[in-house]
């Protein structure tokens, strides 16, 4: 995938070229002299529900399994670093990286030993195991708005590595006559994936030193990853509505 | 003969039915049929009577509890089965079944035998002597555990012998043999072969997927049914038919060699595929339908063999070995049931017709499992119009399990009421719909009255079988003219509870077809009222079929 990213790498190089040329009053102690890093304490305030599938073989059928999982309210933890191109136009990079045990509702339609195409109906619940590393790519524009504090609006491309557990197989307790199942426990698998997406944002800084402040700040990437699990293609929702804050350092 | 219950010199010993005999006299509660009293007490007077006076015989030894059940489908029923005894000694055939609800006797129905009049029961003949001489008679190598068992066998003049009976599985097939107890002569051999059909030929596999529940061992797989509550075990014979017989008589015991083995778990052998898929189907509709389990209702063992005979080896085989190992299926006792081999393709039967593997037909399983059903609950005695009751019993079982498994219709593989259409090809081997296609009666006056096929046991079969059939589908009977308003298809279950209550929990062993329609419609009664479309349509499908 990395055509895609080239095209979109180019178009913001486009719109910085744009801003700088336009802001003639930018005022560069704002960025420091090389540049800033932040360290932010974020926290993910949306959840998407994903859904990824699985399948099992099972009693000369196939089991088709699906997990649900709410994704999204968890602690982020994020690093950025930013400089100065020109004016108040800078180029930056973050890392955010995310990791929690979810809870995840599992359905599966579990074959019936003695006949086909009887399914019988499974409900029952696991922990899976979810990281997000998430690296932005983000094009600046800061605004101080007092000697102490600035804005900072920023958006670009967003390069995300899923880590995702994924159930495997399903450890099921069905006896005669095979009306009922339920879920004992799961055996899971990881399947770790990548995708671009975008993001935006801003953050608002206040310097108690000449380098040293705290900042505010929110951030909403967002992309669509594919998880396959045991041969089934599940696209997953990655990123969400992240907010915070942290130690801002100018050098 | 019809002797009168009247007389105290039929009433022997039993001083109870004598003081009862002025009550009972022109009572539809008993009836005299040579020296058999026939209960069917289902009145509170009658009732009155026979709850005490089975409780008397109990105490004085003249009944012996068999068998106590509950009743599967009414939570406050019980069953009970007794078995006449005279001093001591079982007779055979001998037998009351009583339903109690809480506790009180809600039906009793039964034959007991009367004037026995047999001073000395002690037999002359040792059991090892009874035991040789069957063997002689049946040509079977029996083991030393083999131990006939002294009965009183009621015989057709009126009279009663102390006989040993022993079955065997010979040349001829399987017989059960009653022996004079004092002389060794023969006096009566039945054939005990729950046949299924005689004549035919089968071209191969019908084609469906089952699934197969096997039992993994290091060497691959085995066709042990590890998922259900009994032991389900399909053998594979091999085509010898000798360890099939020997199998039979108690010989040699099957091991795991004998059991139907694959290395993948992808079964291509059609015959023992459908054998041990349909054993577990018989046995999910017997317990899902009426709540049974099994053939004894505590998850007895079923052990079915395919392949007891080499099917290019049929032109070359005796009347005797074809007609029950290639043309046949038969239920033998103690679980075991055994299915033919057909024909090869270019053999046709004298009708024409081919002949598949029997394990092939689901009807054809289910009517066999229905004998070993009929073994653990009425036994009803294979012979007259009580075999010919135990037959039809199976055909029921057989049609409804088709249709509790397979979508109605007609062609492979879809139920109706032919039995064994799917193997016997074209038309199968017996219509509960229209007997009159393979020319079977379908009314009482047209019931067969010789002494062939055990007096008819399969060809009448379809009287009670066809009044079966009008039950649930309604219609008018092509002898009687009479026509039947069933419940429908829709409610084929009612019908079926109906018949499979009544022959399971009710039945006496020697009942004739009147005491089916009485029994059958008690069973309807407590099942859904006397005012109900079922019983309704019970008292019309057996008044359609000519028995009152």
């Amino acid at each position: 995938m990395r055509a895609p990213f080239r095209s979109l790498w180019s178009g913001f190089g486009l719109v910085a070229l744009l801003l700088v040329s336009s802001d003639a009053h930018a005022q560069p102690s704002a960025w420091g002299d090389n540049g800033y890093v932040s360290i932010n304490a974020l926290y993910g305030v949306t959840t998407e529900t994903n859904e990824v599938s699985s399948r099992q073989d099972l009693y000369q059928e196939t089991a088709e399994i699906t997990a649900r999982q709410e994704i999204g309210k968890r602690p982020v933890f994020d690093v950025t670093a930013g400089g100065r191109i020109k004016g108040r136009f800078g180029m930056g990079f973050g890392v955010s990286y995310a990791v929690a045990d979810d809870q995840a509702a599992v359905t599966a339609a579990i074959p019936n030993p003695f006949y086909f195409d009887r399914p019988r109906t499974l409900d029952g619940s696991t922990t899976l195991e979810r990281s997000d590393l998430m690296v932005h790519v983000q094009a600046m524009w800061l605004l101080p708005i007092t000697d102490t504090v600035q804005l900072t609006v920023f958006g670009g491309p967003t390069w995300f590595q899923v880590k995702q557990q994924t159930i495997e197989s399903l450890v099921i307790d069905d006896v005669f006559p095979f009306d009922t199942v339920s879920l004992v426990s799961t055996e899971r698998e990881r399947a770790t994936v990548s995708a671009w997406g975008v993001n935006g944002g801003f953050d608002v800084s206040y310097f108690f030193s000449k380098n040293v402040g705290v900042q505010g700040l929110v951030r909403y990437s967002r992309g669509t990853a594919t998880i396959g699990a045991t041969g089934v293609d599940s696209d997953v929702t990655v990123g969400g509505l992240h907010a915070g804050a942290g130690l801002r350092i100018r050098y | 003969m019809r002797a009168s219950h009247t007389g105290s010199a039929r009433l022997g010993p039993w001083v109870f039915a004598l003081l009862l005999t002025p009550l009972l006299a022109d009572s539809a509660a008993a009836q005299s049929s040579d020296r058999v009293r026939r209960i069917a007490a289902q009145s509170i007077g009658e009732l009155r009577v026979w709850d005490s006076a089975v409780d008397r015989m109990d105490r004085d030894g003249t009944l012996r509890l068999r068998q106590r059940r509950a009743d599967a489908m009414l939570e406050s029923r019980t069953h009970e089965r007794f078995d006449q005894f005279y001093k001591g000694v079982r007779v055979h055939g001998g037998d009351i079944a009583r339903q109690m609800d809480d506790g009180l006797t809600t039906s009793v129905f039964g034959g007991i035998y009367e004037g026995i009049g047999l001073e000395d029961v002690t037999p002359v003949l040792s059991s090892a002597d009874a035991r040789a001489a069957i063997a002689g008679l049946s040509g079977a190598e029996l083991p030393d555990s083999f131990e006939p068992e002294l009965v009183i066998l009621p015989r057709d003049g009126g009279e009663f012998a102390l006989a040993y009976q022993g079955r065997a599985f010979g040349a001829e097939g399987l017989y059960i043999y009653f022996l004079d107890a004092r002389t060794g002569d023969l006096l009566l051999a039945l054939d005990d072969l729950k046949t299924q059909a005689t004549v035919g030929r089968g071209t191969g596999v019908l084609g469906d997927n089952k699934k197969v529940s096997t039992n993994r061992v290091a060497s691959g797989y085995r066709t042990e049914d590890e998922l259900r509550p009994p032991t389900l075990i399909t053998f594979d014979m091999k085509g010898n038919l000798a360890r099939t017989v020997n199998f039979l008589n108690g010989v040699v015991s099957l091991g795991v060699a004998d059991i139907a083995a694959d290395s993948d778990n992808t079964w291509s052998d059609p015959a023992i595929v459908d054998a041990h898929a349909y054993a577990g189907y018989v046995y999910d509709f017997l317990y899902r339908r009426f709540g049974r389990r099994g053939l004894d209702g505590s998850d007895s063992r079923v052990l079915a063999l395919v392949h007891p005979v080499d099917r290019s080896t049929v032109r070359s085989q005796s009347n005797s070995v074809v007609g029950t190992f290639f043309l046949n299926a038969f239920y033998a006792g103690g679980g075991v049931m055994v299915f033919g081999e057909g024909l090869p393709a270019d053999v046709v039967d004298v009708q024409r017709r081919n002949w598949n593997y029997l394990s092939g037909a689901l009807d054809v399983f289910a009517h066999e499992l229905g004998h070993g059903v009929t073994d653990f609950t009425s036994r009803l005695i294979y012979r007259n119009e009580s075999g010919a009751l135990n037959e039809a019993f199976s055909d029921i079982i057989g049609v409804a399990a088709e249709f509790y498994h397979q979508p109605a219709g007609s062609g492979a593989l879809r139920a109706d009421y032919l039995i064994a259409e799917d193997v016997v090809t074209p038309g199968g081997i017996r219509s509960l719909a229209n007997p009159q296609q393979f020319g079977d009666p379908d009314h009482y006056t047209a019931r067969y009255t010789g002494t062939q096929d055990n007096g008819g046991v399969h060809i009448n079969a379809t009287i009670p079988g066809h009044a079966f059939y009008l039950a649930i589908e309604g219609g008018t009977n092509r002898t009687s003219g009479l026509s039947v308003s069933g419940v429908g298809a829709a409610n084929r279950e009612q019908i079926e509870r109906v018949f499979y209550r009544a022959f399971t929990e009710m039945m006496p062993a020697n009942a004739t077809f009147a005491v089916a329609r009485t029994v059958t419609l008690q069973s309807a009664v407590d099942l859904y009222g006397a005012g109900s479309a079922v019983t309704r349509a019970v008292s019309e499908a057996w008044t359609a079929v000519g028995v009152n």
